[in-house]
Parts: structure tokens; C-alpha cells; sequence
């Protein structure tokens, strides 16, 4: 079962709510596809045992063979090529490794070769109910702006056996859909604010899109107002949980420690949750 | 020689646009039949590279020199590597009057950036 915990709104707490699941659940994985800043570690402590580069194809030209007659400028969808006159310049941060150029060239003038744009790192984290957990995040090298093929890498880590929890990016572009496509539900973490309910509205609509179930968790429940309680009503959304606010887990936060090993009645709270998405997704 | 601006519509009332890769159309005058013709910027829909996209589309028309408000770094490299005179004019400039000023030598040239 793969289930991605987004939100739309950055800050609301997605990792505190991943990292934590992750911790109680039976057999789970925890994925973290925020590449460009992943910091579920912070909480797992995860020990890693294998590190691996991403890389992506980019087009190389052979001048010996190119008649510069740029049909691989015109295929280019982001302009990553430009041909002039006997020179063909090669924009690799614009390129999405699509392969078009290397497909259209008539002269077989395009090979291609590979640029790393990140890495990722696997490891074992040390569960609260059971011994361990799986760990796995990806990391976007600094300077590259496309994250999507290092989340699709992540996501090979998924074992079908398992409770693999992804770890979603914020927002609604890009990173977030690469994430969300394929997962059996998705649990948006809120918070009762305007802002808040503007981007669930946005991050609901690409679940309803990509035809994910999905539910709704709010943190820091007993502040804001009650726009985001009423939202659900209104769209027969589950709410699968509500956390209020917590001096004590903010300062465990503040530390790096996990709310489930400070907290008794939040550890049963997240059992209760992986319950109830396991029952959703059965539905 | 051909001159290229980018501005924001088409058509001689149009005024000169700050943007390079993202501006709405491009004027190109012929100094020679002393003529305008307007073209559509694709860049101003594409998704990423809108300044290399703009450039290509300039030398593919055989442009030799460019005014516009701001390059790029990409941009500024394509057009560099083509040697094509890269100018900066003001902005909402009519047309005509950045024509007049280009024939006076009166623009300054940019200056390629090191990024």
C-alpha cells in the first residue's frame, strides 16, 4: 500500500505527520520526495547504508556528423538547444531529457550522455513498535531545478509488501503530482487558517484529478477558524484526525524528536490513523 | 541590415518592451527597403528557455542587432555567440523614435554577464 502525505500549504506539517506514522506503523517505509529539502531524517536518525547518484540524459553533439540544420532547436518543447550558424549550444539546466532531439536528428548527429542532478540514500531508522523501519530520501543537488526524476527514483523503492509513506513536496506543481500519481491515498495535512484552506483546495483538486482517495488531517486543530471543518462538511472529505497545538511536542520538534515516543496518547492517536487509512483504502 | 526590438504589440504605435525573452512581439526594420514586419514571440508561452527560444527565432530571420530593455543570461549567450550587437533602449519608447535613436548611435550596448 503507497500513501503520500501532502498538503498543499507549506508548514502545516507534513513530515511531523509522516515521520510519526512511519514510526507506528506495521512494515512501513518512510519515502521522503520533498528532494529539494528533505528533512524527515532529522527525526528517524536513519542509519544509511547505501547512497546512489541520479542522473538524467542530455543531448551531446558529434560535429563531425551535425549539418546544423536545427530540427533539434525546433523539436526542443523548453528550448534547451539553439543552433548558430556551425555551432550548436547545449543549455543542460533547461533540458528535461526527453529525448526528442536525439529522435528527430536526421544525421544521428545526437548521442546521449548523463548529468547527475542528485542522489539518493537508503538505511534502516529505528521504529517505536517494531525493531525498525525502511528509510529512503532524495536529495536534489543544488542548482537543479528539476526535481520530478529524482522523485521517480524514490519511488522505486517501494516494496509492495510494505506500508510505504511518502513524504510529499508542497504545493500543487510539478513535484507534488509526481509524488501523489500512483499512490492508493493521499492524506492532505491542514491547518485551520485561510491560508490553509486556499491551497487544500488546490492540492484536493489534483487528487480528485489523478482519481486518488483521499482524507484530511488538522494540526494545530484548536487554532484559526473553522473554514477548513466546514470545507470537509460541505465536500463529504473524512477527517481521519485533529491535533491541537502542544508546547511540549513544539519543543520535542524544536530538538528533532519524534511526538509518538514523548507522547502516549498521540502514539494509540497514530495507530488509530494508519487504522483508519488502511480502512479508507479499503473501502 | 536588419534590426529587431522587442515590443509590446504589433504595429507602429507599439512601444519598446523591458523584457527580451518574454516580450509579446518583435519589430524588425530593414534599414535598407526602410520596412517593418512584426512577429509573435512563441517565447511568451513556452514553459522554460524563453530567452535562448526568442534568440534562435531572431537569427533564424538573420537579425544583426537587437534593442531591448534586458537580456538574459542565456539569451545574452546565444545572441554573444552569434555576434549579434545586443542594445538597451528605454522603455515605452515608440517604435520610430528607437529606430531614430539607434541610427543616431545613441543606445548603449549590453554588456554580457557573467552568471
Amino acid at each position: 500500500m503507497i500513501i503520500a502525505i501532502a498538503s498543499g500549504k507549506g508548514g502545516t506539517g507534513k513530515t511531523t505527520i509522516a515521520t510519526n506514522l512511519a514510526l507506528v506503523a506495521p512494515a512501513s517505509q518512510y519515502l521522503d520526495c520533498d528532494v529539494e529539502e528533505p528533512n524527515g531524517h532529522l527525526f528517524l536518525k536513519p542509519t544509511i547504508s547505501d547512497k546512489r547518484d541520479v542522473t538524467m540524459p542530455i543531448p551531446k553533439i558529434d560535429d563531425e556528423l551535425c549539418t546544423y540544420c536545427g530540427e533539434c532547436a525546433a523539436a526542443c518543447e523548453f528550448n534547451a538547444l539553439a543552433v548558430i550558424g556551425e555551432k550548436v549550444m547545449v543549455f543542460s539546466e533547461l533540458c528535461h531529457g526527453c529525448g526528442a532531439c536525439t529522435f528527430i536528428c536526421p544525421e544521428k548527429a545526437i548521442s546521449e550522455t548523463t548529468k547527475v542532478i542528485g542522489y539518493l540514500e537508503i538505511g534502516k531508522a529505528k521504529a517505536v513498535l517494531e525493531d525498525e523501519l525502511f528509510f529512503g530520501h532524495g536529495v536534489s543537488n543544488v542548482g537543479n531545478p528539476l526535481s520530478p526524476p529524482i522523485i521517480k527514483k524514490v519511488k522505486k523503492l517501494v516494496n509492495d509488501d510494505c506500508f510505504a509513506i511518502l513524504d510529499a513536496p508542497p504545493g500543487t506543481s510539478c513535484p507534488m503530482v509526481q509524488t501523489l500519481m500512483g499512490c492508493d491515498y493521499c492524506l492532505f495535512v491542514t491547518e485551520p487558517t485561510p491560508f490553509g484552506l486556499n491551497d487544500l483546495e488546490l492540492a484536493v483538486g489534483v487528487a480528485r484529478q489523478l482519481e486518488i482517495p483521499y482524507g484530511i488531517l488538522i494540526n494545530r486543530s484548536d487554532s484559526g477558524d473553522s473554514q477548513v471543518q466546514e470545507y470537509c462538511r460541505r465536500e463529504a472529505i473524512p477527517i481521519l484526525m485533529e491535533i491541537p497545538f502542544d508546547r511540549d511536542l513544539a519543543f520535542a520538534y524544536s530538538k528533532g524528536e519524534a511526538a509518538v515516543i514523548h507522547s502516549q496518547s498521540l502514539r494509540e492517536g497514530f495507530q488509530k490513523l494508519y487504522q483508519k487509512i488502511v480502512a479508507e483504502v479499503g473501502k | 541590415m536588419k534590426i529587431a526590438i522587442s515590443v509590446t504589440a504589433a504595429g507602429e504605435a507599439a512601444t519598446l518592451e523591458m523584457r527580451f525573452g518574454r516580450c509579446p512581439y518583435f519589430a524588425v526594420y530593414d534599414s535598407e527597403t526602410k520596412e517593418y514586419e512584426w512577429f509573435e514571440n512563441a517565447g511568451i508561452k513556452a514553459a522554460s528557455g524563453a530567452g535562448t527560444g526568442a534568440a534562435q527565432a531572431l537569427l533564424d530571420r538573420g537579425i544583426e542587432v537587437v534593442v531591448s530593455g534586458q537580456y538574459g543570461p542565456k539569451a545574452s549567450q546565444v545572441l554573444g555567440a552569434a555576434n549579434i550587437k545586443m542594445l538597451l533602449g528605454p522603455s515605452e519608447l515608440p517604435v520610430a523614435e528607437v529606430i531614430a535613436k539607434w541610427q543616431a548611435n545613441e543606445l548603449k550596448e549590453y554588456a554580457i554577464q557573467k552568471f
